[in-house]
């Protein structure tokens, strides 16, 4: 059993308390790994980490940040299959989305390093003569940041790079069912020189480590994706110490259909949309408001297209859609399949667990 | 209908029966959250009144609410966050402060507001 650490100071160390929580793969629900559960005491370490590693990482130059980050990024798309793979194991999103993921995790990575030779402030003339006016970008500070489980490496990836290359230290909560793919992007921005203490990563409870991430005084901006109870929860307790919050939450996303739409690029638009990620996207298209007029043909076509997909194991190729990633996530989705049919919604297919969990 | 309002996080779709468009907007924009969203349509007249009307962070024409590219801003409207958006050049924003700076190269005293006549 390959087991994770903490990544406190550059360190990989073991929890504070010893404790220890299993990563679980949805597909066979076998443990692929043994994490070290972080304590107060261990996110206190990390901030204090962070803290110091500040003022050093913040007076590099930003393109000698990017060049850590270009090599990252190179390192990412030589391991793009292995962390594919990796990632369907761990989140259970199919492979050829998995490859998404990292793709997008590397576009990130490129994007943010290409910024390291930008950055841009402005400039505009002043009132007075002999007189020059001018905005530059500074970083924060010491960042948390708080990722969901729905992209394992893309999302992590989209709030790291860009708080590195803006000279902000971080200290990173990674979801509990899936920190590995953190981990392994940590030890890649090891590896490309990021310099110990830069980015910290403290997987565990959020009611414990988000929160003592949140309530840090050091902690001076905290960047967010997840639920809207939560979010709430953070923006409140962050707004007493004028932290800077950046929330990324729920959605509930339509799709259109007019009587003159080309109703089959529809249907492919609204099955990747509705069952890709099996539906754990925040962007994932959950209504479908149809134009009376072609809203049966369109049933119709929906019925039979849904029918054809192929639930599994994401690891094979020909699986549509893998599993739902933990059992309360199931239990809720099914919850709300009574709640529908209470509520008078018709179900036109499926409203079963397809494959309960023992 | 709460399975047709909240955030269900799963492989489930709602289909709702719409008149005209005005309506369809009227539903998609019936809900707290404002993150993604799409229309079908051939209609030059029904995209463009879409990306005008429907009160969401991202509007897609021709395409499902998925599919984001890193180099754009990514973000919600209403619930769905607090004003902020990832990715592209906003990232930047998020994670930056601005300094303003003056520079005075004129060897005196000089007065913003007042030494301006």
């Amino acid at each position: 059993m390959q087991e994770y650490k903490l990544f406190i100071n550059g360190e990989w160390a073991r929890s504070s308390t010893g404790d220890t929580f299993d990563d679980i793969n949805p597909a066979t629900l076998e443990t692929i790994g043994k994490l070290q559960k972080a304590s107060v005491e261990d996110v206190k370490s990390a901030v204090d980490s962070a803290d110091d590693a500040f003022e050093k990482w913040c007076s590099t130059p930003a393109p000698q940040r990017a060049k850590i980050l270009f090599r990252a990024a190179r390192m990412l798309e030589e391991r793009k299959e292995e962390l594919s793979r990796l990632l369907t194991m761990e989140m259970g999103k199919v492979v050829k989305e998995a490859r998404g993921d990292v793709q997008e995790a590397i576009d990130i990575t490129y994007y943010a390093a290409g910024e390291g030779r930008r950055l841009f402030g402005e400039t505009t003339p002043s009132e007075l003569p002999d007189k020059f006016c001018m905005t530059v970008r500074r970083p924060i500070g010491v960042v948390g940041l708080i990722a969901p489980w729905n992209f394992p490496i893309a999302i992590p990836a989209w709030k790291i790079m860009p708080a590195l290359i803006a000279g902000n230290t971080l200290v990173l909560k990674p979801a509990s069912d899936t920190p590995i793919l953190s981990i392994e992007l940590a030890k890649i921005l090891e590896k490309a020189g990021l310099p110990g203490g830069v980015l910290n990563i403290v997987m565990g409870e959020g009611n414990i480590v988000g929160s003592a991430i949140v309530h840090h005084p050091k902690i001076r901006a905290v960047s967010f994706t997840g639920s809207l109870e939560t979010g709430k929860w953070i923006l409140g307790e962050a707004a007493r110490d004028m932290k800077k919050v950046s929330l990324e939450l729920g959605g509930k996303n339509p799709i259109i259909v007019m009587d003159d739409a080309d109703l089959d690029l529809a249907v492919d638009g609204i099955i990747w949309g509705a069952f890709g990620t099996t539906g754990q996207r925040c962007t994932a298209a959950s209504r479908v408001i149809a134009h009376e007029k072609i809203i049966m043909e369109l049933q119709e076509k929906l019925i039979g297209r849904t029918k054809e997909l192929r639930l599994g194991n994401g690891l094979l190729e020909n699986v549509d859609v893998g599993p739902v990633i933990n059992n309360s996530q199931l239990k809720k989705i099914a919850q709300y399949m009574e709640i529908g049919k209470n509520e008078g919604a018709n179900l036109v297919l499926g409203g079963k667990i397809a494959k309960p969990l023992p | 209908m709460r399975i047709a309002r909240e955030e269900i996080f799963g492989p489930v779709v709602s289909l709702i029966r719409a008149e005209d468009l005005d309506e369809a907007i009227r539903i998609a924009n019936s809900v707290e959250y404002g993150l993604s969203s799409s229309i079908y349509t051939a209609g030059m007249r029904n995209a463009f009144k879409a990306i005008e009307k429907i009160d969401a962070g991202i509007t897609y024409i021709n395409a499902s609410t998925i599919g984001a590219e890193i180099h754009l801003p990514f973000g919600g409207v209403k619930s769905t966050g607090n004003g902020t958006r990832e990715a592209g050049t906003t990232a930047i924003e998020e994670f930056t402060e601005i300094k303003t700076v003056y520079i005075d190269y004129s060897g005196k005293l000089q007065k913003a507001q007042i030494d301006v006549e």
